[in-house]
């Protein structure tokens, strides 16, 4: 008889070890490895074997746990990232990630390595092509896969040079390309990730959610969930109202044109009266196992009366409203800039271009998908929060007055490690929220990982514009004015930042790098049955770029003047910073003209007409395209943000706390979720005070150890939260200066800290840091009016944005039978300030690159206009880059530093992602003759080719 | 946990059995359709019937003028596989691009085609082979299996065993992948065979089709519309058509139709 592999039948070998598996035949192994034995390296990034994170060795092959059950390895054995070096030593590809910096939030890095070991096994001398190809069942969101390529690359042709920057170990100084703190627990499956803690006695949660995008709630049944054995609870809207809970709101307060604010859109914690949009979430099952939950979860029974739905931001205005407060769906009604100037540069220009364009709406997929783990302690009234958040205190405060009025000071607050956000993560969501609150409720801890299908359908979207724009331009080309208006797309509801993106974000970046006397633009904020849209990688700059871009390189072709020189003639010049633009900010300092230059020198723009020539003789249409890009980073000061209508101040804070035997533990509020900050804030430190690199811990992520935070987006990590902490280092300074003047028996105006000591003026005289940090917890002799220690907090307000540039250039070939477009050149040439680790800067710009290939080329999230399905809501159906998508990015740098901040940095998280888009269309434009719309299918460009044929 | 027993035959006739007498019984090779699709709940089964660790239906095996591949050999043994490099060249390289290689060293040639799925890749090469399929119960033709009419396949309780592929002279397969899922969007099979020149097509109509060919000086080339130009309806049409409308899969099938050939003289 055969076999029925039942609990503890299944025999394997799983990293050496002989198992015995008590799951049972018909388990995941992918969840027989993470819950069963505790190996949570193996990470899971979708439900339809696509991502390829769950990567692991079957018998010494790559494969994806998430497609094998466990009676499939009987009798075989598994190898997963813990596994694979033996001892402390890294095995040599992870060596080869680690110093090519092919990692950046780790989330994807262990599937990576195991299945480029596996490729690495074949023995042959793989070219970088067939590498690419071979990394086609890995989705990595951070890096652009360039580094990666090239970490496999060194391992598989160790004798070749393989260029790009290395990770060094020499000490973290400032401009070195310091090897990541971060990489040694990413790379051997220790990340710690909130999915991968438990906390004892948890149960887990699934969510009932609407399969409809407008509909009347009539009622709920659950009395057959919540009689499922193994259930503890089932919540719905009804409980939610009944203990007083509050919606999320927006944080920022926008007023349309005529002063009213904006109107609509506060989301509940779990939807009632009505549902609107796909996949909201309208019940909560709690049960002592994920699977029993999700059986319970099946049975609620919701009668629905559908409602006609509408996804379409245009048609919406026309519809029935989806909040009764905001007739027409229209939220908000906003402009910026001067109208009635706008209209005599139009009467005056000597030509006018106008253009209609949609911006895509994308979906942001960082590779880790949402979970939170909520924890309510009755005895001590004490709540408890995992949460995958690029924001740990303002979910704090945004989930205590949601949750718990008054409870913000009993609310901590955890996000570990988080596998990308990109924007999505900043934002409090109803989940996290309803976690929480059951776990009170039911008096246990309460978990949820959301899976794929749950992140396409309910984390935030961005972008989704509809313009119109004219630009204005006098007989020699220059840019008398540009008129916007804009349908902006907001979901069903406002996200946190839901109002302020397609408004300041948006109209605020609108004059780009060009001297634009007059910008007016209007922006309609509308909402529609589809998921809220906030900010994702760029947040209104990307938008606001590739209009500009787009437009200009129209003006250019009606008028007859070449692009880049039509970009030359309305450039700001450097010697005209600070820059007043016409629509609000002032940019501190530039040099545009630097980057355009060296960028078209580094893209061979000269020898562009060649390789065209070269391309057509082989069939192939070639184009090149260049954007030219200003965007604005570091929100502040926080007084602006406050007229602006945030409801939070825009500062950053630090604390630096030196240990009585020297070493220095930095507490700070912003949030790495793969930046690097655990290596690029110690480099600062390390310079600031002559210490040792490994001498310097970061500490991120916890309300419950950092004081105060405002956590990381928009660019603002280094160039606000650096800041915070070189200001907290100045006064730990001043004060380790009163503490050497009373060691060394001089005033404290003769003490100078310099290289990590205290010199004593001109008498050759000093005293070491570690020195002063022991007299200051000893406080044996010791200035009588000084308190002992030595640990200072800082808040640092900025005093404007910072404002990095750059140059973007991008060659493509299309196949005119086809359609098919491929990247065979880009060039990015920026200007971020002060670079502390231009290793870590690289890679994001590689991967802002790279996502912005993906909305020009691959991405777009599409709703179904009659039923208001979310049609393109998985990964098999949405196209994320894939290696092989991707060409090599060729980078370099200027640099005017930044003039008033300390660290004088400008950010450059979001540069590749505003930058690339247009960059990728003009070059498609320059190709074919006629613009096509993002993104760029092959069949929208064989469609384009066909109709200019056809004319 | 997940409610699914697992049984593991020592078998082919064993695993047969558990397919006849356990109720809700599926069988499971490498399960990179099947085992995802359990996992989002959109599909069910009671009892999986592990088939994988089978080795009698891994075989590859040259017989005379046929390439005998077993239902059980993964798109990653095929492609690698010295026989059927030389043999028929193009079904190796049309192994080696199916999905990812992750997924090529776990599915199989007789879960592909088993799960009836239209746009798999070796539809194109066993129409154009006039290929043969040995089940449990019977030896139907890969035509068979499409024509309009046909009995599903494979029938409740039956398994897919080897598939039998004449020797062409020469041949050449030509895809285009959706860019997400990596499947076909269409892709052109072409053999110069005993009987002349053939060719089978994926993607371009709501099942795997067969394209007429004529021979011009030499070369084959398309013969009508016959079979195509349809529109392309299938299981997922409304998602495909977002990367595909029916024009444009028409435009890819010349196209690749065009690129076969030439692959095939070069």
């Amino acid at each position: 008889m055969p076999e029925r592999l039942d609990s503890n039948a299944i025999a394997c070998t799983v990293n050496g070890r002989a198992r015995r598996l008590g799951s049972g035949g018909g388990a995941f192994l992918v969840d027989v490895l993470r819950d069963e034995l505790g190996l949570t390296g193996t990470n899971v990034g979708c439900d339809t074997a696509q991502c390829g994170a769950c990567t692991v060795h079957l018998d010494g092959v790559a494969v994806k746990a998430c497609t094998l059950l466990a009676g499939q390895v009987e009798g075989r054995e598994i190898t997963t990232i813990e596994g694979l070096a033996t001892g402390a030593a890294l095995h040599p590809v992870q060596e080869a990630f680690r110093d090519c910096h092919a990692l950046q939030c780790g989330y994807c890095t262990p599937g990576m390595v195991m299945n480029a070991v596996d490729l690495l096994a074949g023995g042959n001398p793989l070219s970088d092509e067939s590498i690419r190809a071979g990394l086609k069942g890995n989705l990595c969101r951070c890096t652009g896969y360039q580094n990666i390529v090239r970490a496999i690359a060194s391992c598989a042709r160790p004798s070749e040079a393989h260029p790009g920057l290395r990770a060094s170990d020499t000490g973290g100084r400032i401009g070195e390309p310091q090897r990541r703190s971060e990489d040694a627990r990413f790379l051997t499956g220790r990340g710690r990730y909130t999915a991968n803690f438990s906390l004892p006695g948890q149960a887990h949660a699934v969510f009932v959610r609407s399969p409809h995008a407008f509909a009347r709630i009539i009622r709920i049944n659950a009395d057959r969930a919540r009689a499922l054995p193994g259930i503890i609870g089932v919540l719905t809207g009804d409980e939610v109202a009944g203990d007083g809970l509050g919606k999320l709101g927006c944080g920022w307060m926008v007023r349309s044109k005529d002063g009213s604010l904006m109107r609509g859109g506060e989301r509940p914690i779990l939807a009632h009266g009505h549902v609107r949009y796909v996949g909201e979430a309208v019940a909560i099952v709690v049960g002592e196992t994920r699977e029993i939950a999700a059986q319970a979860a099946a049975l609620v029974d919701v009668a629905y009366e559908r409602l006609a739905s509408v996804v379409d931001p245009m048609l919406a205005r026309g519809s029935d409203a989806l909040h009764e407060v905001a007739p027409r769906n229209i939220c908000f009604d906003w402009e910026i800039g001067d109208a009635g100037a706008l209209q005599r540069a139009l009467a005056e220009a000597a030509h006018v271009t106008e253009i209609e364009l949609t911006n895509n709406r994308l979906v942001p997929n960082a590779l880790e998908p949402r979970a939170a783990i909520g924890s309510h302690d009755r005895s001590s009234d004490e709540y408890l929060l995992y949460t995958t958040s690029q924001n740990p205190h303002l979910a704090r405060k945004v989930i205590s007055e949601t949750v718990g009025p008054g409870d913000e000071h009993r609310l901590r607050v955890i996000s570990p490690d988080v596998g990308g956000g990109f924007g999505s993560k900043i934002f409090v969501y109803p989940e996290e929220c309803a976690c929480l609150w059951a776990s009170r409720r039911f008096g246990v801890p309460v978990k949820w990982v959301a899976t794929r299908t749950e992140s396409f359908l309910t984390d935030t979207h961005g972008r989704d514009h509809r313009t119109k724009a004219r630009l204005a331009l006098d007989g020699e080309g220059q840019f008398l004015g540009l008129s916007v208006q804009t349908v902006a797309n907001l979901g069903a509801y406002l996200s946190g930042f839901g109002a302020f993106v397609p408004s300041f974000l948006y109209g605020t970046m609108l004059a780009g790098p060009y001297r634009t006397p007059v910008v007016h633009c209007e922006v309609q904020g509308v909402f529609t049955n589809t998921a809220p849209v906030d900010a994702y990688r760029g947040a209104g700059r990307p938008e606001a770029t590739f209009l500009v871009e787009t437009i200009i390189d129209e003006a250019a072709r009606e008028m007859g003047i070449d692009p880049v020189d039509l970009r030359r003639r309305n450039l700001i010049r450097a010697d005209e910073f600070p820059f007043q633009t016409p629509v609000a900010l002032e940019y501190d300092v530039g040099d545009y003209a630097a980057h355009l230059g060296l960028a078209l020198a580094k893209a061979d723009h000269a020898g562009f007409a060649a390789r065209r020539a070269e391309a057509a003789a082989r069939g192939k249409l070639r184009g090149i395209g260049v954007s030219c890009y200003v965007e604005a980073c570091g929100i502040g000061p926080s007084a602006v943000a406050g007229i602006l209508g945030a409801d939070v101040g825009l500062w950053e804070s630090s604390t630096l706390r030196f240990t009585p035997s020297g070493k220095l533990v930095v507490l700070t509020g912003s949030h790495s979720h793969g930046q690097g900050h655990e290596t690029s804030f110690a480099q600062l430190v390390a310079d600031k005070f002559g210490l040792p690199f490994t001498d310097i811990s970061i500490v991120h992520g916890d309300t419950g150890i950092v004081p105060m935070g405002m956590g990381t987006y928009g660019s603002r990590s280094l160039v606000v939260g650096g800041s915070a902490i070189l200001k907290a280092a100045d006064k730990v300074i001043a004060k380790g200066r009163r503490i050497a003047a009373h060691l060394l028996m001089v005033p404290v105006e003769e003490i100078a800290f310099r290289d990590g000591q205290f010199h004593a003026g001109e008498r050759n005289r000093s005293c070491s840091l570690k020195e002063v940090v022991q007299a200051a917890y000893k406080a044996h002799d010791y200035p009588v009016d000084l308190e002992p220690g030595l640990e200072e907090t800082a808040f640092y307000d900025p005093g404007n944005f910072t404002y990095p540039s750059g140059t973007h250039v991008c060659e493509i070939e299309i196949d005119p039978e086809t359609g098919e477009t491929r990247i065979v050149r880009f060039t990015a040439v920026d200007d971020f300030g002060m670079v502390i680790n231009p290793m870590i800067v690289e890679g994001q710009v590689h991967g802002g690159i790279a996502q912005g290939v993906g909305q020009a080329l691959l991405e777009e999230a599409l709703y179904d206009p009659h039923t208001g399905d979310f049609v393109t809501a998985s990964l098999r159906q949405y196209a994320l880059p894939r290696a092989s998508d991707l060409p090599v990015f060729d980078l370099g740098s200027t640099v005017t530093v930044c003039t008033h901040n300390p660290v004088g940095a400008k950010g450059c998280g979001e540069a590749g992602a505003i930058g690339a888009p247009p960059a990728v269309m003009n070059a498609i434009r320059d190709a074919i003759g006629v613009r096509v719309a993002m993104p760029a299918r092959p069949e929208r460009v064989w469609k384009a080719l066909q109709q200019s044929v056809a004319e | 946990m997940t409610g699914l027993e697992f049984i593991r035959p020592q078998t082919v006739d064993e695993a047969l059995a558990c397919l006849r007498d356990l109720p809700g019984a599926r069988l499971v090779a490498g399960g990179q359709w099947l085992v995802p699709a359990l996992r989002r709940s959109e599909t069910k089964a009671t009892f999986l019937v592990g088939v994988d660790h089978l080795d009698s239906l891994k075989a590859i095996t040259r017989e005379g003028d046929m390439l005998v591949i077993g239902a059980g050999a993964t798109h990653a043994d095929i492609a690698g596989s010295a026989l059927v490099r030389e043999a028929i060249p193009a079904l190796a390289a049309l192994a080696g691009a199916i999905g990812d290689r992750q997924v090529r060293h776990r599915g199989t040639i007789g879960g592909a085609i088993g799960s009836h799925d239209p746009l798999a890749d070796y539809w194109g090469a066993l129409l154009a082979l006039d290929a043969a399929i040995e089940t449990s119960g019977r030896t139907v033709s890969a035509d068979g299996v499409w024509s309009p009419g046909a009995e599903g396949f494979p029938v409740p309780g039956e398994m897919i065993l080897r598939v039998r592929l004449p020797i062409p002279k020469r041949a050449a397969y030509e895809k285009a992948a959706h860019p997400a899922s990596g499947q076909a969007l269409v892709g052109v099979f072409v053999a110069e065979t005993e009987k002349g020149w053939q060719s089978a097509a994926v993607g371009v109509n709501d099942r795997p089709v067969r394209i007429p060919l004529v021979e011009v000086s030499g070369a084959p080339a398309f013969a009508g519309e016959a079979e195509t130009g349809g529109g392309a309806t299938t299981a997922s049409g409304r998602v495909l058509g977002v990367h595909a409308s029916a024009a444009y899969r028409a435009a890819l099938f010349h196209v690749l139709l065009q690129r076969a050939v030439a692959r095939l003289s070069g």
